[in-house]
């Protein structure tokens, strides 16, 4: 059975990360039509400046989950790192708390206000504000499934890792 | 005494050098600030949304996502023989090429890891078969990356003008002469240990003809930054228009470079990647939000700002005081996030000063550039230890003439600030 769940955490990682390409190459697409709708079709759209940041806004909350599995976020480890190796996971299991603790208030006061926001409609667009927040929940749930299936499934993300630097061949 | 905020500022504080993702972190102090003062924690999500639905800040993923492309398309090999042809027949000409290639590519990317990343292998190897030390060819690649985040286009600099509403235009073009005076410092450097370490000089073996080709081939790469600053400054379009103008660019290049080669597998993984490295950026400018309207709630930029003032109001006294305080800072933390988390406090202070905001702008970068290369933090210096396969402290001994060379040119441009402001006055920017 674990390895069916191992491949679901691998699939949804994967589906995470392409989402947020996907998202990034669609930001592009509307800011380039943007351009072009005044230059060359000499009309300004007055709606794509607003879908391009929400967009964007969707694309931080999904990808920040990438980015967590992938330790992505900035942090300091220098002082952290002159401790032992015991007491350093020990201690990140409990900073693991504390932002799991962080993204249940996320998920919690986001979900709040997207329907506390239903009735809202965006400036340009006029959908309702409830898809624009309905980011935060999304995206807290996905960094705090990522965090948690760290712990079963240590290194699942280590085959997708994107980070193209290699030491310098010798020749 | 204010409990919540004093609270507040020791579990940041502490958990910040414990290891703790810095945007939890400032989510997390924040969190124990309001449920202290009894205020809600809705201001936390509300104030993350609004400090990331900014239109501005858009120009950081595509900036990432435009040297990721540029380094794809094959620019770096394309710079290095432009650079090599240009100044590689002088003596330690090819430590001189090393740090012309990225001059030229910091016009392309906006970001020193960028440049040790894409062009480090080849400036290594490259210097390594010319008989040098491979310790100084990458201590060398390492320095010579500065001048990426500082020339324009540059990804700190547009997250400096998105902060604070200072002028990207202004800050982009207040960026490139400085920038290019890091590198000439460097050169001058190289200059002076050429003769003493006897370094070889490079036998150039094209001709003519040969030059002229290599030359016109790295034209179009060349082109970049032009297209940039030109968008903006010309008014045609905003900083972030130009940035996905940028990412096209770089589409184009790889279309016309690589023809049949373009693998699409590769290219998405260029998009995931810029992804999601801008996501764990932006989600920081949005912690840094929540955190940063605390602190003007709580007036502690201004409160900063008097205390300094109280000290001395001589600002030369406090540039120096500035410059010291960001470059300890830049050492022990990435640029972007000290970025977000140290200029919304400081610029208040500099306007109150009376320092120009794209002086200050412009200052702060490059100091914060500087601590890119400068342990105990300096990402720069951890990915040319990765590229180069030498241990950091064989590296850092290679370095130091070229960081005080740079501290120079910073103390230069901090007490000339004509140096910084005198492109962006030249087309009414500032």
């Amino acid at each position: 059975m674990t390895g069916g769940y191992q491949r679901f955490d691998s699939l949804l990682l994967k589906a995470i990360r392409v989402t947020t390409g996907i998202l990034l190459a669609v930001m592009f697409v509307i800011i380039i039509s943007e351009v072009a709708f005044r230059y060359v079709l000499t009309r300004s759209v007055f709606w794509t400046e607003e879908l391009a940041r929400y967009v964007m806004f969707y694309m931080v909350l999904i990808g920040s989950s990438a980015g967590v599995r992938q330790n992505r976020h900035p942090s300091l480890s220098f002082v952290i790192q002159k401790f032992p190796a015991g007491f350093q996971r020990k201690w990140s299991v409990l900073i693991d708390g504390l932002v799991l603790l962080v993204l249940v208030v996320i998920f919690w006061e986001g979900a709040f206000m997207a329907v506390d926001e239903w009735p809202g409609k965006t400036a340009a667009l006029r959908i309702s504000f409830f898809w624009v927040y309905l980011a935060l929940p999304i995206g807290a749930f996905l960094m705090m499934v990522q965090i948690v299936a760290e712990y079963f499934f240590a290194g699942g993300a280590a085959d997708q890792n994107d980070n193209d630097i290699a030491p310098s061949k010798e020749d | 005494m204010n409990i919540p905020l004093l609270s507040m500022f020791c579990i940041f504080t502490f958990l910040m050098f414990f290891g703790m993702p810095l945007c939890f972190c400032m989510l997390f102090s924040s969190l124990v600030y309001l449920l202290a003062g009894g205020q809600t924690p809705w201001i936390i999500v509300h104030q993350m949304f609004c400090g990331i639905d900014t239109f501005t800040l858009m120009a950081i993923p595509f900036f990432m996502l435009a040297g990721e492309l540029m380094v794809y398309s094959g620019t770096a090999e394309k710079l290095l023989g432009f650079a090599n042809v240009t100044v590689g027949r002088f003596r330690g000409g090819l430590a001189y090429v090393n740090v012309l290639a990225s001059m030229l590519f910091g016009g392309c990317s906006g970001s020193a890891i960028s440049d040790v990343a894409g062009l480090g292998p080849l400036e290594i190897r490259m210097m390594e078969k010319g008989g040098y030390n491979k310790a100084f060819s990458a201590a060398l690649t390492i320095s010579s990356a500065i001048q990426g985040p500082i020339i324009p286009p540059s990804i700190p600099l547009v997250l400096v003008g998105a902060v604070t509403g200072i002028s990207i235009g202004g800050l982009l073009l207040g960026g490139a002469i400085p920038g290019v005076l890091v590198g000439i410092a460097q050169c001058l450097v190289i200059f002076l240990i050429s003769k003493r370490r006897n370094f070889p000089r490079f036998e150039a073996k094209s001709g003519l003809a040969e030059t002229a080709k290599i030359m016109a081939g790295a034209v179009p790469f060349l082109l970049m930054p032009f297209i940039i600053l030109g968008g903006i400054i010309g008014g045609v379009c905003t900083p972030t228009e130009a940035s996905a103008a940028a990412v096209l660019y770089g589409l184009v290049l790889i279309l016309a470079y690589k023809r049949g080669r373009v693998d699409l597998k590769s290219l998405s993984k260029v998009f995931i990647r810029a992804g999601v490295l801008s996501a764990s950026i932006l989600m920081l400018a949005g912690a840094s939000n929540v955190f940063g309207w605390i602190l003007s709630v709580e007036k502690v930029p201004a409160a900063l700002a008097n205390l300094l003032l109280s000290i001395t109001d001589n600002r030369w006294v406090i540039l120096l005081i500035l410059n010291f305080f960001l470059l300890i800072w830049g050492m022990l933390m990435d640029s972007l996030p000290a970025i977000l988390i140290l200029v919304p406090i400081l610029h208040p202070l500099a306007r109150n000063a009376g320092i120009s905001e794209i002086h200050f702008g412009v200052m702060v970068t490059l100091n914060l550039a500087i601590g890119l290369i400068t342990p105990p933090y300096g990402a720069a210096l951890f990915t040319g230890s990765i590229v180069s396969g030498l241990p950091i402290e064989k590296i850092v001994k290679q370095m130091l003439p070229f960081v005080i060379a740079s501290m120079c040119v910073l103390f230069i441009i901090t007490y000339i600030p004509k140096i910084v402001t005198w492109l962006p006055a030249l087309f009414g920017l500032l």
